[in-house]
């Protein structure tokens, strides 16, 4: 899980192009979109399906769906350790 | 004030000129079907003009050697139709103008010459890539039949052409120009194909517009175009008037529209002002109404915060052409007009579940003798633009 | 119809981003060159939004900090219209989402090259940033762009529908475009290709820090001309050849290019002070913004600096033509004169 979660935060800063930000200063347990955490938006939203699905295979139809699944870099990684084969 | 719309012209998916458009709407018959003009591997339905790049040619006697862009020859067709119709002959003297609008330009061929290009650096036929820039077929299209005036091309995503629209009335008030032929095209490609289903946003059925079901768009392609001018015509022949209309940017989110209508509600509070008129005044709205979540949702919103309890009727026409991008407020705008000289409602023959918040049907049947005097027509788009036209009988 | 400048900004091949000095330090290109590349400032300075900026690509942050130092600068006098233009818009994420489409067969595409392709992209950002819900278009008629903008503006202002109107030409380079057009037959015989970003600030009424005033603009075709455009445009400002000081051209440097251009030229009286600007700038759809930028500057300072290759002399600087073609298709003519 660890190795994922940091695995993850590294293809978020680069896929997001999060300028000034570093895979450590994300928090594992903070809310990715709005604010108080990275400020993403639904433009980040299409672009971290786009991540799943080249990186670990999984398939979101519906932006709607990866609401929870997005909340945090902890939940994406628990989203893909019990989605993935 | 406000100019006369004179002339008018469309070819659609549901129709190569403005009698067959006409009937189509009336018929409650829809032009998304499959894709057959060049293939892509997304399986999703479009208004797509069933006439290849050499019979548009034909239709209009164009040399078959020589390569206009799709965008060119769709935009030659209805501006040819809308010349006729409004009696202009362009070699008559008169400064006559065009204000084109397109969000894809010579897309359709371009995007052939890079795939040529990247397999090999001197790829690609150069003929196929001069014409890249939005401003090729305006070009070609006012060299094609003669208009030696004033030439511009307006490109705000899907709000294209109702700004061609503002810009037209506003030169013609300014005595810059007789008469402006304004409107948009855009056609079907890869580019926007893609770029659009890359937003989640296509509908693999026929798209919904304002139903609780709504899953996305069709993509479509089309040209609109009206002919405008400034003095009222003494032979009395005339559609309606261009009586107000409102620009504004909803700056609240790169691609989305916010939740409340902001933008969408400046545009049309802001376009019935310019045109002296109140929210009841208005009887019918073709709105803007793609069937995405994000849209409807925020021009409903604008629309009950408008008119209140006192909703007009409305449609989105978008469920016989598809959402045809830049060209969608010219064709919306020539459907607004016939919706006014002709007194008839366009359904939106499929429309069946309501949104419970917004608590606004759009008309399912066609209605004639339904006294439309004043129409408002929406067009919103990314980057925040918003647009809205208002037409009115005298 | 008239319009103030009350503030103008350009990032350009030339050291002209927020400075006081007007080409002084300019570095005309030697002939090798063939490329003009802006000379670009430190975007985290000028756009300090860090969640927009990441997306931006080169043109887009180009036109955005020339669009905020243009407003900045004038005491942050917030625009009711916001005007752009450009010939080819985000053509950088333009070629990289066709690429992707090419490379990756159509699937998993990322979205942000998409919606950062299209034509108003700038538009929407500099209202986004600036909070301003106003009128937004962007136009996008090769070289009648920025010519179609500022003849809304005029308009606009005119007609009181604005008090302030932020307009702006923008083009960038990518190495993909300059390939194609040197396969055209382009940047072979004297015309050098270039960018920038020029965004002005038009106000209908005149304040005391005004830089100069727009009194008329018109365009034309080239291909449609008889030769009478400078003088019925003159005829139009009820002015002739005489009362201008100096004349502003924007040759591209490739004598087929600029062929009406060049022939309305020889018609000039003799000792007629001409300057060029294209050799600073390059060439692109949207260049004769600054070529207005550089008339304008003339006006404020009072002088003509060498950069701008002076020929002939003038009493003073009162009225200033601008003459811009772009590859002897669109043809624009643009008078400038000075604030008293």
């Amino acid at each position: 899980m660890e190795e994922l979660i940091s695995n993850l935060k590294v293809q978020l800063v680069e896929s997001l192009n999060l300028e000034d930000v570093t895979p450590a200063d994300i928090d594992t347990e903070a809310p990715l979109f709005g604010d108080g955490g990275l400020g993403l938006d639904s433009i980040d939203a299409l672009e971290i399906i786009i991540l799943l699905e080249k990186h670990y295979g999984l398939h979101i139809a519906d932006p709607k769906e990866g609401k929870d699944i997005f909340y945090s870099v902890r939940t994406l990684a628990e989203y893909i350790t019990a989605n993935q084969k | 004030m406000g100019s006369y719309v004179i002339g008018i012209g469309v070819i659609s998916a549901i129709g190569n000129n403005v009698e067959e458009n006409f009937e189509s709407l009336v018929s409650k018959r829809t032009g998304i079907s499959a894709l057959t003009h060049f293939s892509t591997s997304h399986d999703v339905p479009v208004g797509q003009i069933n006439l290849t790049n050499d019979q548009l040619k034909e239709m209009l006697g164009l040399p078959s050697g020589k390569a206009y862009s799709r965008t060119a020859l769709l935009g030659m067709v209805a501006v040819k139709e809308a010349l006729r119709d409004a009696g202009v002959d362009p070699h008559s003297g008169l400064r006559i103008g065009l204000i084109s609008s397109t969000s894809a330009g010579g897309m359709d061929l371009s995007e052939n010459f890079y795939v040529e290009m990247k397999n090999k650096e001197d790829g690609g036929r150069l003929r196929d890539v001069v014409s890249h820039d939005c401003g090729d077929s305006t070009e070609q299209i006012a060299s094609a039949l003669g208009i030696h005036g004033f030439l511009s091309t307006i490109s705000t995503a899907c709000s294209s052409s109702a700004n061609a629209l503002m810009l037209a009335d506003r030169l013609l008030n300014h005595d810059q120009l007789d008469v402006v032929v304004a409107g948009g095209i855009d056609p079907l490609c890869k580019f926007t194909i893609n770029g659009f289903n890359s937003l989640m946003i296509l509908d693999k059925e026929l798209c919904r517009p304002f139903d609780s079901t709504r899953a996305g768009l069709n993509l479509g392609e089309a040209a609109g175009f009206l002919v405008l001018q400034r003095e009222k015509p003494k032979n009395g022949k005339f559609y309606c008037r261009l009586a107000g209309y409102a620009n504004a940017n909803d700056a609240y989110h790169q691609t989305a529209t916010s939740p409340n209508g902001d933008g969408p509600f400046l545009a049309m509070s802001g376009a019935l002002k310019r045109a002296g008129l109140s929210p009841e005044d208005v009887d019918y709205v073709n709105v803007h109404g793609t069937g995405t979540g994000n849209n409807d949702q925020s021009e409903g919103m604008a629309m009950r915060r408008l008119f209140g309890e006192k909703m007009p009727r409305f449609s989105s026409t978008k469920v016989y052409t598809g959402h045809t991008l830049g060209a969608a407020g010219g064709i919306e705008a020539v459907y607004s007009a016939l919706a006014i000289s002709r007194d008839v409602i366009f359904p939106t023959f499929n429309f069946k579940n309501r949104i419970e918040e917004l608590a606004m049907d759009p008309e399912t049947e066609v209605i004639p003798h339904a006294g439309v005097k004043v129409v408002m027509s929406n067009s919103f788009g990314f980057g925040g633009n918003v647009s809205s036209l208002v037409f009115s009988a005298e | 119809m008239k319009c103030y400048i009350r503030n103008m900004s350009a990032i350009s091949p030339q050291p002209t981003f927020a400075t006081d000095s007007f080409l002084s330090s300019a570095v005309v290109p030697s002939a090798d060159e063939k490329c003009l590349r802006a000379i670009e400032p430190d975007y985290k300075v000028c756009i300090k939004e860090a969640g927009l900026r990441r997306r931006m690509s080169h043109v887009i942050k180009m036109g955005v900090a020339s669009a905020l130092n243009c407003v900045e600068g004038a005491n942050g006098t917030l625009p009711d219209a916001i005007i752009t233009a450009t010939g080819l818009g985000c053509l950088a994420d333009t070629e990289k989402f066709l690429q992707s489409i090419i490379e990756n067969d159509e699937r998993l595409l990322n979205p942000t090259s998409f919606i950062q392709s299209t034509f108003n992209t700038i538009g929407g950002q500099v209202a986004l940033l600036l909070k301003c819900p106003c009128y937004n278009f962007t136009y996008v008629h090769r070289g009648f762009s920025f010519e179609s903008a500022l003849l809304d503006a005029m308009m606009q202002l005119e007609d009181g529908d604005a008090s302030n109107v932020l307009v702006g030409g923008i083009d960038e380079v990518t190495d993909t475009e300059f390939r194609v057009m040197e396969r055209m037959g382009f940047w072979r015989s004297g015309a050098k290709m270039g960018e920038g970003a020029q965004f002005f600030l038009l106000s209908s009424q005149p304040t005391s820090q005004d830089v100069a005033q727009i009194t008329s603009l018109r365009t034309f075709l080239a291909s449609t001309s008889d030769g009478t455009e400078v003088q019925s445009f003159l005829d139009s400002c009820g002015l002739t050849i005489k009362d201008i000081d100096c004349v502003l051209l924007g040759e591209s440097g490739d004598a087929k290019m600029d062929a009406t251009l060049l022939s309305w030229k020889k018609s000039l009286p003799v000792g007629k002070m001409q300057a060029t600007f294209k050799h600073l700038c390059g060439e692109y759809q949207t260049a004769s913004s600054f070529g207005v930028w550089c008339a304008a500057n003339l006006l404020r300072y009072q002088t003509v600096p060498d950069a701008l290759r002076p020929v002939g002399k003038a009493e003073g600087l009162r009225r200033i033509l601008v003459f811009n073609s772009y590859r002897n298709n669109n043809c624009s003519l643009f008078l400038l004169e000075k604030v008293d």
